[in-house]
């Protein structure tokens, strides 16, 4: 680009658009690969958590996914420290609020659903626990399913809105309604074993399945935009 | 009837330099230069005409061990953008009547 002062309206204008859409696609392809590792991070602390807790039969792995915003951290950090910092733009930074908002509310709300579960479970009979527990997966999928919505409309991003409401809504009510709970009844035989692997596993299947659907698929997509 | 366009801003590199910097609110030098895919030494000099007319400030810092310029637009560069903005529309709507 030379120092050419005999531009056309059309060409400054050209030159003004191009600019501001690269600004934003490079806002966009940052994100996708920040919602692509938090996706990536979130499966695989949700498959080991899972799998830890399917074979000591120890719900304290749950305590792990406390860690998950340090190791989304430390490998964006990683996988990003040979790449050209993007500009720091009012887009970029309501992206960053709006997940660091999802952060703040998912995991207080974490720490209050497991402190009630536990105080309701030591104070009240197992039928009266069983209706006043708290279940909190469902609620943090509607909200991360609303963060990756409300980023979709921030960047112009059709895939991620409806990642976001699909991901969002469909892991609400297939928690909601136990779909897992009830599929598995249908078909497992032996009924200790299939409640062993619903306690263990299957939470974290679910988990692993809708961070699939709301963050991984649509920062795939970000990030691999032209 | 046409309104005068700011000859510092109605040029190809100064004007996608202040389009990036309109969108962000800050740029490193590196940045800008691989998006303008303009040469280091004329990046300078557009951008040292840019600061001296207080449309961008220009900080020289340093990241770890590596130093870094980063530009930022100013109060002065956005009414200067707006304005040439509004000029632009009244060439092009006489273009498209």
């Amino acid at each position: 680009m030379e120092a050419n002062n005999n531009m056309t309206a059309e060409r400054s204008l050209e030159i003004i658009t191009a600019q501001i859409a690269q600004s934003r696609k490079d806002v966009s392809k940052d994100v996708g690969l920040s919602l692509y590792i938090a996706g990536l991070c979130t499966m695989g602390t949700a498959i080991i958590i899972g799998t830890c807790t399917l074979l000591t039969n120890n719900g304290i792995f749950y305590l792990l996914y406390f860690a998950l915003p340090f190791v989304i951290w430390g490998v964006s950090h990683y996988v990003k420290r040979n790449q050209a910092p993007v500009p720091s733009s009012f887009i970029g930074s309501m992206v960053a609020k709006t997940w660091l908002t999802f952060a703040i509310f998912a995991l207080s709300f974490f720490v209050f659903a497991n402190l009630f579960d536990h105080l309701v479970a030591r104070t009240s009979s197992p039928d009266v626990a069983v209706r006043l527990m708290i279940q909190p997966f469902r609620t943090i999928l509607l909200l991360m399913g609303m963060c990756v919505t409300i980023t979709g409309y921030i960047l112009k991003s059709r895939w991620l809105v409806w990642c976001g409401i699909i991901g969002g809504i469909g892991g609400f009510i297939w928690e909601t309604f136990d779909v897992t709970g009830t599929l598995f009844s249908r078909i497992a035989d032996d009924i200790s074993n299939y409640s062993g692997v619903v306690q263990g596993l299957i939470p974290g299947i679910i988990v692993a399945l809708f961070a699939f659907i709301g963050l991984t698929l649509p920062g795939l997509m970000l990030k691999r935009q032209k | 009837m046409f309104q005068p366009l700011d000859p510092l801003l109605h040029s190809e590199l100064r004007l996608a330099i202040m389009s990036l910097l309109i969108s962000s609110d800050e740029a490193e030098f590196p940045y800008i230069k691989e998006q303008t895919g303009a040469t280091a030494g004329n990046l300078s000099v557009q951008v040292e005409k840019l600061s001296a007319a207080g449309y961008i400030t220009v900080e020289k810092t340093f990241k770890g061990k590596r130093p870094c310029t980063i530009c930022r637009i100013t109060p002065d560069g956005l009414k200067a953008f707006e304005t040439y903005i509004e000029a632009l529309k009244s060439y092009l709507e006489v273009k498209t009547n």
